[in-house]
């Protein structure tokens, strides 16, 4: 093969190096892929989840044409290694989905790093899933002196406002 | 599980009734869930079984297979250079009328030539690559002539391309075939005095499943590994059984499960070939062009390694650019300003002592413009060795040479009081300040 300069750099090089070679990690990414499509709420190291990520939303899209179709069907057959899981990508992820036009999964990288290797994780999910929002919102309390004289500030102005219309 | 398995199939068999109605239109699927057609009483239904489905998988479109230079690839370049390159594109197409062809074609190629007797080369031969986008796109031709295996690659978009004529237009079935350096040389012979043949009447190109015969390997790649995914070649012949296994070694099968390897033009490709379309039916013009006027005279660098061809197929060459006549007289207007202004550097220059810098600003003055087809040459070469302080520009024929030469054999005995002015200057400026213009 010729060594050409190109080769070692990798400019516009999208897809990462995991694993041992291309085939490791398609095989790897398709194994978070299972875990995710079965879970719908997967941690792990931030770098898998973003390659992860590319491929959850591309597999919706495929799925989003329907089980009728055949490349579809192969797609998602070879994606999913555990096959009760094409089903469940058809019926219910396909549906939840048909509303957005992109956007399925959430990405969030977590500070605490209980691993011995000290790797960073980052949580990756489907959004609708069934499980507390990762960023809950936080809710004002009504009851602090402030938010009390902004509620009656607002309402003296509301009063204003109707009685000068 | 279960209850997936249940409501499958009940949605399964509801969803396929609703789609036959559809399917049957765009497939021409019949399943058996149809209205019963009107029969005799006597005959049983017959069951025919429904054909197999069709899978038209196209990822590329019709217009993308016919032209594929038009569609940019998947790069962080603005899409704006791809316009702009269109859009020539389309100028030359105007000009040059470039057929509908693909690898496995024949086809016929006349290009100007200025050491070809008559200054015109025609090469006959089959297309067997076409690769490039934009206006480097390019196609590949072979032919064995006198035992000699030729290939050229030709610019689809260059000026030096007079014509192109498709000799036999048809597909095979590989998009590169350039195993056929490695095949017999039967398969790579192209008859030079080829007649063209009359295209088939439909529509549809004809896809020629001709299979090759190879010659004893080696050969120059290893045409038979599944990266080239070549269908085009007979390798029950030159390859065992227990090869054909041993090569699918290297088969990448989760390849084409690679979602990141797709690249989906159809929505590109549509609105580039609308916009190509658009552009094409505007103002087309016949194919003779009139010949090239002397439009520009300026001041410009001249780095053009085919200077000389150039001149010598200036009659010939066709312009690229037509010129409306209200761009004519704003170009008559630029050159007669450009001329006076050359006519004033040069008295300035014959009158006044030379001032190097202020010779530099005057010729910076006048703008270049990149699309001159003819030029003046004004070469004005300063260096210490030729003492060029003479200024004896007549504005004649061109001459290529630098001025330094004719320098030479002026005096130095008028120009010494110049001179002894200058020579500070010429101290600073050891270096040849050359000044080279447009030539006719």
């Amino acid at each position: 093969m010729r060594l050409t300069l190109q080769m070692l750099i990798s400019h516009g090089r999208v897809a990462r190096k995991m694993g041992m070679g291309p085939q490791s990690r398609i095989n790897m990414l398709r194994n978070i892929l299972t875990g995710l499509v079965r879970h719908e709420r997967i941690e792990t190291t931030q770098a898998r989840a973003d390659e992860v990520r590319f491929y959850a939303e591309k597999l919706v899209d495929y799925a989003k044409k329907g089980d009728t179709d055949e490349k579809a069907m192969k797609m998602a057959s070879f994606w999913l290694t555990e096959k009760d899981l094409v089903p469940k990508l058809f019926k219910v992820l396909a549906p939840r989905f048909e509303s957005h036009p992109n956007g399925y999964t959430r990405m969030a990288r977590i500070p605490c790093t209980q691993n011995l290797d000290r790797a960073k994780m980052a949580v990756l999910e489907y959004k609708g899933n069934p499980f507390p929002p990762i960023y809950p919102t936080k809710k004002q309390n009504e009851l602090t002196l402030i938010n009390q004289l902004l509620k009656g500030y607002r309402e003296e102005r509301a009063q204003l406002f109707a009685a000068k219309s | 599980m279960a209850a997936y398995a249940k409501g499958l199939d009940k949605l399964i068999f509801s969803l396929r009734s609703l789609r036959n109605l559809q399917l049957r239109n765009e497939r021409g699927l019949s399943t058996s869930v149809c209205r019963p057609s009107p029969r005799e009483d006597n005959d049983p239904p017959k069951f025919t079984p429904p054909p197999k489905p069709v899978v038209i998988d196209k990822t590329q479109t019709v217009a993308s297979m016919r032209n594929p230079e038009f569609i940019p690839p998947r790069q962080r370049t603005d899409p704006f250079k791809f316009s702009m390159e269109r859009k020539d594109m389309v100028r030359r197409r105007k000009v040059l009328n470039i057929p509908e062809f693909y690898a496995g074609s024949i086809l016929a190629v006349t290009m100007a030539d200025p050491n070809a007797s008559g200054k015109m080369n025609r090469f006959v031969g089959i297309c067997i690559q076409r690769g490039g986008k934009g206006l480097g796109a390019t196609f590949v031709l072979r032919n064995i002539i006198d035992n000699q295996g030729v290939e050229i690659c030709y610019e689809m978009y260059s000026p030096r391309i007079q014509s192109v004529e498709v000799l036999k237009l048809e597909k095979r079935l590989d998009d590169n075939l350039m195993y056929l350096r490695d095949a017999l040389p039967e398969y790579s012979t192209v008859d030079p005095d080829m007649k063209p043949e009359s295209c088939s009447t439909s529509g549809e190109v004809p896809v020629n499943k001709i299979k090759v015969r190879m010659l004893p390997k080696p050969w120059s790649k290893h045409w038979e590994r599944p990266r080239f995914g070549i269908q085009g070649i007979r390798f029950d012949l030159c390859m065992t059984p227990r090869q054909m296994e041993f090569v699918q070694k290297w088969a990448q099968p989760w390849q084409e499960y690679d979602m990141l390897k797709e690249y989906d033009t159809s929505r590109l490709e549509e609105q580039i070939f609308s916009e190509v379309q658009r552009e094409m039916s505007k103002n087309f013009l016949p194919h003779k062009v009139s010949k090239l006027n002397m439009r520009y005279f300026f001041a410009v660098k001249v780095t053009d390694p085919n200077e000389e061809q150039r001149r010598c197929c200036q009659t010939r060459m066709r312009s690229v650019c037509p010129v409306s006549p209200y761009r004519r007289c704003l170009h008559t207007a630029a050159a007669v300003i450009v001329i006076v202004s050359a006519v004033a550097i040069v008295a300035a220059v014959i009158t006044a002592t030379i001032d190097i810098t202020s010779v530099s600003y005057l010729f910076a003055l006048s703008p270049p413009n990149p699309r001159a087809d003819k030029k003046i040459v004004l070469s004005l070469s300063l260096s210490e060795r030729h003492n060029a302080n003479n200024t004896n520009f007549t504005g004649t024929e061109e001459t290529d040479m630098a001025w330094g030469g004719s320098g030479g054999d002026d005096d130095d005995d008028d120009d010494d009081d110049e001179y002894e002015e200058d020579e500070e200057e010429e101290e600073e400026n050891h270096s040849l300040l050359e000044i080279i213009c447009v030539y006719f």
